[in-house]
């Protein structure tokens, strides 16, 4: 009984030390300043691209992987190194064979 | 506050959802011109049966599509069918270059501005738009795939029968 006590009291010290202690919640925290002015969010907000506009988007100088050869051998050297950690994708078995 | 709403309501209105063509609607009045500087009007070819089809050299799909709809433009123009092309290539020189490699016979005008897929809110690229010989949109076939034409070969013998 005494040491459920004990218990019960330790725990209400933790809970009030964890509460004076700082321990910052959201609403504490001062609001992130914004990345642009509101207005100009906004406008750019609705520019949203039209199917028909996607012309320079579809050049092949747009696309992540211009030369997809060479991405695919960088790929290759980089998981054949990092084969611990599985290269770019998931992680690998450490046991290096790739 | 009034103008807040009406700034909002005009947003509303705006949306492609509020302004997309859709069956059984009356198109925008498509005008524009082609590669000898003709204009072509939508409304010239009231009684007939037009497919309007609104491509970019840049989509795959759309350039996919060309020959199909030249092989339908060739076995129904007698019927009664027109195709219309609307290239919306920012380059005219881009449209001259897919056309070579795919020669359509069927008029094909040219949007570098994007003002006409705006009026018809386009969904996608491609959309064609089939128009039955009284001026009214029977079907809006966004995107293409070799697997939509049989329904879609289907619609226009549909509306080919229909009476002006």
């Amino acid at each position: 009984m005494r040491r459920m006590q004990r218990s019960a009291l330790l725990g209400a010290v933790l809970g009030a030390a964890l509460l004076q202690g700082g321990c910052a919640t959201r609403s504490q925290l001062p609001d992130p300043p914004p990345l642009m002015d509101p207005p100009e969010q906004a406008q750019q907000s609705q520019e949203a691209l039209k199917p028909w506009q996607r012309g320079t988007l579809a050049k092949s100088e747009m696309a992540w992987d211009p030369d997809p050869l060479l991405a695919d051998y960088r790929r290759h050297v980089q998981f054949s190194k990092e084969a611990a950690s599985g290269g770019a994708s998931l992680g690998g078995g450490g046991c290096g064979c790739n | 506050m009034v103008k807040a709403g009406m700034l909002a309501a005009a947003l509303l209105l705006a949306t492609p959802a509020a302004l997309a063509v859709n069956v059984g609607e009356a198109p925008p009045p498509l005008v524009a011109q082609d590669a000898a500087g003709n204009w072509q009007r939508l409304q010239d070819y009231r009684g007939k049966v037009v497919y309007v089809d609104f491509w970019a050299s840049w989509c795959g799909p759309c350039r996919e599509a060309m020959p199909q709809y030249e092989r339908i433009y060739q076995a129904w123009a007698a019927r009664g069918l027109v195709v219309i092309g609307v290239n919306v290539d920012s380059d005219r020189a881009d449209a001259a270059r897919a056309l070579k490699r795919r020669p359509v016979s069927f008029p094909v005008v040219y949007d570098p501005a994007g003002s006409w897929p705006e009026r018809f809110a386009l969904p996608a690229m491609p959309t064609g738009y089939l128009i039955g010989r009284d001026g009214i949109v029977r079907h809006v076939h966004a995107g293409f795939r070799s697997g939509d034409l049989p329904a879609l070969e289907a619609l226009i013998e549909k509306a080919l029968g229909e009476k002006p």
